[in-house]
């Protein structure tokens, strides 16, 4: 049995899933994902521990979740289960509980105490995939793309605007040419992912004019900083704070808190004081 | 436009980054199939379509019902498609993409049979949309021979005749049983074409129509009177029945267990295990309680051992156990308790809509405390008063009603959300008010258990009078009566614990001209259509200036289908058209409503509706307890019978002179044939 030996035997068992999600689930969402996974190792019958209150949750987290127009072959999650299995039997049952288009690449106990994924993340290897036969400017447009030291772009964040300098958190780009089959062509990128200083593929790919093309977004690793050959890959970098790519003008000058208004007793009382559209409606049915 | 699902799929790839949830056109879902289009042994491929965006079409447990059903035969297959979003649409229509199945992507046009589903009356215009995104003629009218069989099944087919136009067949009642018949007649028909080049499309109408159960619109001429209502509908060939008489079941078939796992958070995102079908309540508004007799109950160990094999098929963290009255279920404190003990520890949550107030016990409110909760429950009581209570026939007390909200409000939940309904016949102002002052007391309650954390949501519908109940004959109550309504109780409800909210009277206004219309109304829906009416059941697509335009442009009085009381006489829309209750019980409780006699729960007392007479046989090949109904035969154990509804007592307001049963007020089901726990085995 391996299971890690500072566990008490019987106690819960912190297990870490090394995963490829590959095209076919490329367009669902990360809660999308996350429901998914909950239900998989629910068909397993595998005792998964839950977090207390009235909706618990699943012991689940995810090192970097992927979103919406993305696969990924070594994507990371941890669980957690109430009771100790064998890795071999946990691997087995899992496999059979898949879903089309999942495909476990490893699976190991950690400590239930581990620091989690998210909070030593360092970066991600993406290969962007062009649907097109030939690219000939490809190169050059890296190089222009590598040349500048300012990208500025602007995102939307909890609706507001804001705006960016893409180029610090790039730290590879390079083309690699036509893929295997005739019909595509990719790049490699590599980027970093820290709070508030994260390289995102589909801005690079907007940034270089190819997003007219249907294109892939791979994700092919990510690196931890607690995993010594991904530091020492990112050492040679630059690594960008927020603060370092962030417009200068956009940061608003800090607000004293407003005292809360209270709510007036012939004011408008009702919150959900509306007629209501057909999607809650038929959501709200029977509940 | 493009025609192979390979290039479907390259394009997809393009456009689907472009378009707000995807994942809504892609399939690959956990236990959805995609069979081999190649394999020699194919006799029919069947398309089956909800006319609704696959939020709504993904939970819908009709569908997947005879998704699955088919799915079995190896000769047969079945894929889905759900109407696009418009965004989508615009795409597709852009690009040339026809509308195409979820599986294998193929073109609706490459199917054998395309079965619309139409449950409820705000989807008619999506069904012409996919017909058009699928470049087929959208009047039946129009359609070659090698055009696919459009067939319609679904409550809506209950009154068939405005979208009669656009189907070859609609199928009435329960479809498990009979969609295999459609599926062999069309494949005869086409097998006859392939030797003989004079068959036609009516030669295929023909056979359908020979099939019970099925109407064939096209089969039968409606002819109308001076003043504009129907003088006659009638068949014009023989081998069409005079009356189409709805199909059921003799006893449920084995449930589901293998949903297809959306990844779509759809509105329902959990498994649905059907427990019982029909109800017996009878109250007066309702066309499910009507359209869905007789009552037959789902044994529990089936109930049981669906769930566990749901969850290894699915893993879904809720089941909901659906009927029309689910505390009304034989065996649901059994069942809740046993799935309780089983999965508990797993936190499967249980969901149990449509319970009744005077039969939700503490007993199963204890059962439900424990596994993972919801906020709340939901009930409906439809009235405030006890007059109007008596008037729908749906006489819970409202005692009752604040001691049940107590119990619910001291074990931990916080939220109880109410049903209410206005615009029902005899409606007064004081009976709307009772609403606000019902909630208002549903509130204190909570507050004395719970402080201020109680909550109360309320939600308020406008009565569509609806087919095949007591109420089709009532008109639909004014506009200005319903924004006087609303505004009584938007004043009433003002409280930061109550959440109100209401029905938009234009929305109430389609969904009524809609479920009540004739043939006429078909050419509205087109040109409303046309005129760019779509997702109608969507408030920010709702398009009301359309409707009101196609029915000018017609020369139709809107006014005409909602207002106007229905004589006793008059043939209506939908008379051809059986449910299995006699027109003449329909009209008895029409008559006790303005009475206000409240009739017993059928389970008590048979009423002879009509369900026993036109389904006789199917009766006597069913256990005795295997409906509700009273079992046929000498020497039975059964409730009374009566010809004719007899009312337990009539409310004294409205028949001071009239006694029923009883003097007083007595309650429903006071033989208490509630629940009961399993026997244990002999």
């Amino acid at each position: 049995m391996n299971v890690s030996s500072t566990e008490r035997d019987g106690g819960p068992q912190r297990l870490r899933l090394t995963y490829a999600r590959d095209e076919s689930l490329r367009f669902i969402s990360h809660q999308d994902e996350f429901r998914m996974w909950e239900r998989t190792i629910r068909r397993t019958q595998m005792p998964l521990a839950y977090k207390q209150g009235f909706n618990p949750q699943p012991h689940m987290q995810f090192a970097a979740p992927l979103g919406v127009g993305f696969s990924g072959s070594r994507e990371l999650m941890d669980f957690r289960l109430e009771r100790p299995l064998p890795e071999a039997e946990v691997t087995a049952r899992l496999t059979r509980a898949l879903v089309p288009g999942v495909r476990i690449v490893h699976l190991q106990t950690v400590e239930l105490q581990a620091t989690p994924l998210q909070a030593t993340l360092l970066g991600a290897d993406y290969t962007l995939r062009i649907q097109t036969a030939g690219l000939p400017d490809g190169p050059g447009r890296v190089r222009e793309f590598l040349e500048r030291t300012e990208i500025w772009r602007t995102r939307q964040r909890k609706g507001r605007e804001y705006r960016y300098n893409l180029r610090p958190v790039v730290h590879e780009l390079s083309y690699a040419g036509p893929t295997a089959d005739g019909l595509h062509v990719a790049l490699q990128l590599r980027v970093q992912m820290l709070e508030g200083a994260t390289g995102r593929p589909d801005e690079v790919l907007d940034e270089l004019g190819l997003t007219d093309f249907p294109y892939l977004l791979h994700r092919d690793r990510l690196y931890f900083a607690s995993q010594a050959e991904d530091a020492a890959v990112f050492a040679p970098y630059t690594l960008a704070r927020q603060s370092d790519i962030a417009w200068p003008e956009a940061v608003p000058p800090k607000r004293k808190a407003r005292p809360r208004r209270r709510q007036h007793a012939q004011g408008q009382g009702n919150r959900s004081d509306s007629p209501q559209d057909f999607g809650s409606k038929a959501a709200d049915e029977f509940r | 436009m493009l025609d192979t699902p390979r290039q479907i799929t390259q394009i997809l790839n393009k456009v689907l980054p472009r378009v707000s949830v995807p994942a809504r056109y892609t399939g690959g879902e956990l236990n959805s199939i995609a069979k081999d289009w190649s394999d020699g042994r194919m006799r029919s491929r069947v398309a089956l379509a909800f006319p609704d965006i696959y939020e709504l079409g993904g939970s819908n447990l009709g569908l997947m019902v005879l998704y699955d059903l088919i799915n079995q035969r190896s000769d047969l297959l079945a894929e889905r498609v759900y109407c696009p979003w418009s965004d989508f649409e615009a795409v597709m229509r852009q690009e040339g993409i026809p509308l195409f199945s979820l599986e294998t992507r193929h073109p609706l046009g490459d199917f054998d049979i395309l079965a619309f589903s139409l449950p409820y009356e705000q989807l008619y215009t999506n069904v012409l949309t996919m017909l058009d995104l699928a470049g087929l003629p959208l009047r039946a009218a129009d359609r070659e021979g090698d055009c696919p069989l459009i067939l319609a099944g679904g409550s809506g087919c209950y009154n068939p005749e405005p979208m009669s136009a656009f189907f070859d067949a609609m199928v009435i009642g329960e479809g498990e049983e009979v969609v295999f018949e459609v599926i062999e007649a069309h494949a005869a028909w086409r097998a006859e074409c392939k030797s003989d080049a004079h068959r036609s499309r009516s030669d295929l109408w023909r056979k359908l129509a020979r099939i019970p159960g099925v109407y064939v619109p096209a089969l039968y001429d409606v002819t109308y009177r001076d003043d504009g209502c129907i003088d006659r509908i009638a068949p014009t060939v023989a081998e069409a029945p005079a009356t189409v008489m709805k199909r059921i079941v003799k006893v449920l078939p084995p449930p589901v267990t293998k949903f297809i796992v959306p990844y779509v958070d759809t509105v329902h995102n959990r498994a649905a295990i059907e427990i019982m079908r029909g109800c017996t309540r009878g109250c007066r508004f309702c066309q499910a309680g009507m359209i869905y007799r007789p009552v037959r109950e789902r044994p529990l160990e089936e109930v049981l051992q669906a769930v566990d094999d749901m969850i290894v098929q699915c893993g879904f963290e809720e089941v909901s156990f659906l009927s029309l009255s689910s505390s009304d279920y034989t065996y649901v404190e059994e069942l809740v308790r046993r799935i309780v003990e089983k999965h508990g520890h797993a936190k499967l949550s249980i969901g149990l809509p449509s319970l009744r107030i005077e039969s939700f016990s503490v007993g199963l409110m204890e059962l439900l405390e424990k596994g993972r909760r919801r906020s709340g429950f939901t009930f409906a009581p439809e009235a405030a008063t006890d007059r109007l209570r008596d008037v729908i026939n749906k006489p819970i007390a409202s005692q009752d009603l604040l001691q049940t909200a107590a119990e619910v409000y001291s074990r931990g939940w916080t939220t109880i959300k109410m049903y209410f309904m206005i615009g029902h016949p005899t409606q007064t102002d004081t009976d709307v008010q009772a609403i606000a002052q019902l909630t208002r007391q549903v509130l204190q309650v909570g507050r004395a258990k719970i402080g201020r954390k109680a909550k109360v949501r309320v939600g308020v519908s406008t009565l569509v009078p609806k087919p095949h109940t007591p109420f089709q004959w009532v008109p639909l109550e004014r506009t200005a009566q319903i924004d006087r309504h609303v505004a009584i109780l938007r004043e009433g409800l003002r409280d930061r614990s109550i959440a109100f909210t209401w029905n938009e009277p234009r929305e109430t206004i389609m969904e009524a001209f809609l479920t009540r219309g004739d043939r006429r109304i078909g050419d509205v829906v087109e040109r409303a259509w046309e005129l760019g009416a779509k997702l109608d059941a969507w408030g920010e697509h709702f398009q009301f200036a359309a409707w009101q335009q196609a029915f000018d442009e017609l020369g139709l009085d809107m006014d005409w289908y909602l207002y106007r009381e229905r004589a006793r006489d008059e043939v209506l829309p939908w008379d051809h058209i059986s449910a299995g209750l006699h027109k003449e019980f329909l009209h008895e409780e029409y008559r006790n409503t303005f009475r206000g006699g409240v009739v017993d729960d059928c389970r008590e007392h048979c009423f002879s509706c009509g369900i026993l007479g036109n389904f006789k046989e199917e009766r006597r090949e069913t256990a005795d307890d295997a409906w509700c109904c009273p079992p046929l035969g000498r020497n039975k154990e059964r409730q009374p019978v009566d010809i004719t509804p007899v009312p337990l007592y009539f409310n004294e307001d409205m028949a001071p002179d009239l006694q029923g049963q009883f003097p007083t007020r007595v309650p429903q089901r006071r033989a208490g044939t509630v629940i009961r726990e399993v026997a244990a085995a002999p």
